[in-house]
């Protein structure tokens, strides 16, 4: 898989139009809390792809420890308005803050192992973290977890009400894909790539190899810490297993299945995992292994991801432009070349 | 002293049956780069194919055997028409083996329900070794891996497939160039690593219940033994088996319960941040 981001604008509409259509589905049901409650849940989820994918298509190393993070920012989230009764702001800042520290704290170390051994060291430090919460009974309410309903809010509107924190999870969704993009466009995004193509050149030339890495693994916290304290205020009720590692390789296996490096691949991956099982009229267990089998199929018939799929698709039904004639490719091509020689020679001069 | 003992023949005996799965995990790592995580689920399909050919009345030692051949020939199936064409991208061998998770777990459901079950097993009984008790079914089982992993040793290092195999999971590339069938080779790693599973599944059940649900309970320590043991490398992945019975042993003795699975976590991260690429693994430049 080539590492460079996939940031074309075929793939920037395929994003603007999967947001567009899950509001579209979404908004009608103000009045139905079920589906608000999974549209809120997918976007979340999103974010926490987003930034799985963020480490994943850049520097090619999976992360599982991010369901963890974002399980820290949910207990901070809960915790600070329950037991010290901070305001919503004050614990949204201090969660999200508390997500980047300890995301900060495991990217000091963990970047000694590459490739399955960081998979599987993150895997151990995410089994450890949810440990910590089911046993910390004390500050994380053990096996039972925290429960608080929001009393903050938000230009007088109440935080507590589904619409409203629906409406600040998309916006916070769009956001975050914003930050996303940034960073990708970024000199950190670009060196990350660089890295994830071939580290033992970028390492060659100079580039700091481990602070990039672990620069993009901080930065990949920031979606993850927003995700947990607004997916917290959504439920109002959180436990460890809603943390655990099978949320961490779900999120690895949303980002390869939408699409990693697609900023439109975190979205139809979450819509899949999070939103299929919803509309499928079956049982439950039926349901799950009709996903198990759409997986499959969906990864055999677009091997890159579904987003990429999309976009080969739209390539494809897009006509293209007819090729200059002679004449008008001679007259074109003129200025080109006269301009050509100071161009080309820019690197050798 | 009595209690440290025994709780290390207890440890030592689930560990030689994680070891059967983390064999089956690395092997199919090392040659063809995928990571199967749907491992910890064909344990559980296995220990249910022994539960109901024992309920039909059949001997649990021929459910075991029939077990182990059904699930080489579902590895067969599974490498055919699943993973063969994800060898190119082994990242969709992933979501192709999480995507079984779904499908499997689902239709264990249907099938067998949510219900635990256990299997009448005829490893009754047990020795004694001065103040420890030794089941006959933690002997059975030691007894059958020790047995199965020195033929299989034996097979990689001396029969001409296992060397093929040793070869290709080094280079792949460069094995296919010298003549080395390396399409037979990945069939013959799917439906072997997919019989191992199916031992551990029968082995399993005589000391465990079964459910749909009992694949991730072995999938993580399984994949902490390949990792420690390094990706890929079969002795290292015995070793690795020997060390988390030991450390587990320890933790479940002298911890809190509830902390004894955080001391095993915290012991595999030192041990990969002093052997990053697991305890045998090569470190690359």
């Amino acid at each position: 898989m080539g590492s460079r981001w996939r940031t074309s604008p075929v793939t920037g509409w395929l994003a603007a139009v999967v947001i567009v259509v899950v509001l579209a589905v979404a908004l009608p049901g103000f009045t139905s809390p079920g589906f608000l409650t999974v549209s809120a849940s997918l976007l979340v989820t999103a974010q926490l792809v987003l930034s799985v994918d963020l480490v994943f298509a850049s520097i090619k190393q999976m992360s599982l420890v991010h369901a963890a993070l974002m399980g820290i920012a949910a207990y901070l989230m809960l915790g600070l308005q329950s037991e010290q009764h901070w305001s919503f702001w004050a614990a949204f800042g201090a969660s999200i803050v508390g997500c980047l520290v300890a995301a900060a704290v495991i990217a000091t170390f963990v970047f000694r192992a590459s490739g399955y051994y960081f998979a599987i060291l993150t895997f151990v430090i995410s089994e450890i973290i949810v440990l910590a919460f089911n046993n910390l009974t004390g500050i994380a309410g053990g096996s039972g977890g925290l429960f608080f309903f929001t009393t903050g809010t938000l230009f007088g509107l109440k935080l507590g009400s589904e619409s409203v924190i629906f409406g600040v999870i998309c916006i916070a969704t769009l956001l975050m894909f914003g930050y996303v993009w940034l960073i990708r466009r970024s000199s950190l995004g670009r060196q990350a790539s660089a890295i994830g193509d071939n580290e033992a050149l970028a390492r060659a030339v100079g580039m700091p190899v481990t602070w990039t890495k672990q620069a993009i693994f901080i930065a990949s916290a920031l979606p993850t810490g927003v995700a947990g304290a607004l997916y917290a205020t959504s439920v109002g009720a959180i436990q460890p297993s809603l943390f655990d590692v099978q949320l961490g390789v779900a999120a690895v296996l949303m980002a390869l299945l939408g699409g990693s490096g697609y900023m439109a691949g975190p979205l139809i991956g979450a819509a899949i995992y999070v939103g299929l099982p919803e509309v499928i009229p079956v049982n439950p267990e039926v349901g799950t292994g009709i996903v198990g089998l759409l997986f499959v199929l969906l990864i055999r018939v677009s091997p890159e991801g579904v987003a990429a799929g999309l976009a080969r698709l739209v390539r494809l039904l897009t006509p293209r432009k007819k090729p200059p004639s002679a004449e008008t490719g001679a007259m074109v091509a003129a200025p080109a070349l006269h301009q050509g020689p100071e161009t080309n020679l820019r690197g050798v001069r | 002293m009595v209690y440290l003992a025994q709780n290390l023949v207890d440890g030592i005996t689930v560990g030689a049956i994680y070891v059967l799965i983390a064999l089956s995990i690395t092997m199919v790592f090392g040659l063809t780069g995928i990571v199967n995580f749907a491992v910890g689920d064909l344990l559980m399909v296995a220990a249910f194919v022994v539960y109901t050919l024992v309920q039909h009345g059949i001997s649990f030692y021929l459910a075991a055997a029939i077990a182990v051949v059904a699930m080489a020939v579902f590895g067969l199936i599974l490498e055919r028409v699943a993973f063969r064409w994800t060898l190119t991208r082994p990242e969709n061998g992933f979501v192709v083996s999480l995507g079984l998770i779904l499908i499997l777990e689902a239709a264990a459901v249907l099938i067998w329900g949510t219900t635990s079950r256990s299997v009448p097993t005829p490893l009754q009984g047990s020795i004694h070794a001065g103040q420890v008790i030794i089941g006959t079914s933690n002997l059975a089982v030691l007894g059958t891996v020790v047995v199965v992993t020195s033929v299989f040793l034996t097979w990689l290092s001396r029969a001409r497939d296992g060397r093929a195999l040793r070869a290709a999971s080094e280079n792949r590339e460069a094995a296919q160039l010298m003549g080395v069938p390396t399409v037979r080779l990945t069939m013959i790693v799917f439906v072997t690593a997919t019989a191992l599973v199916g031992l551990a599944g029968a082995l399993v059940t005589t000391y465990s219940t079964v459910q749909p649900f009992m694949g991730a309970d072995f999938l993580l320590i399984a994949f902490v033994i390949a990792i420690l043991g390094g990706m890929g490398n079969v002795l290292g992945t015995l070793i690795g088996g020997l060390v988390v019975a030991v450390v587990q042993s320890l933790a479940q003795g002298y911890l809190p319960l509830q902390w004894s699975d955080g001391f095993v976590f915290a012991a595999v991260v030192l041990m990969l941040l002093w052997r990053p690429e697991g305890l045998l693994g090569l470190r690359h430049g």
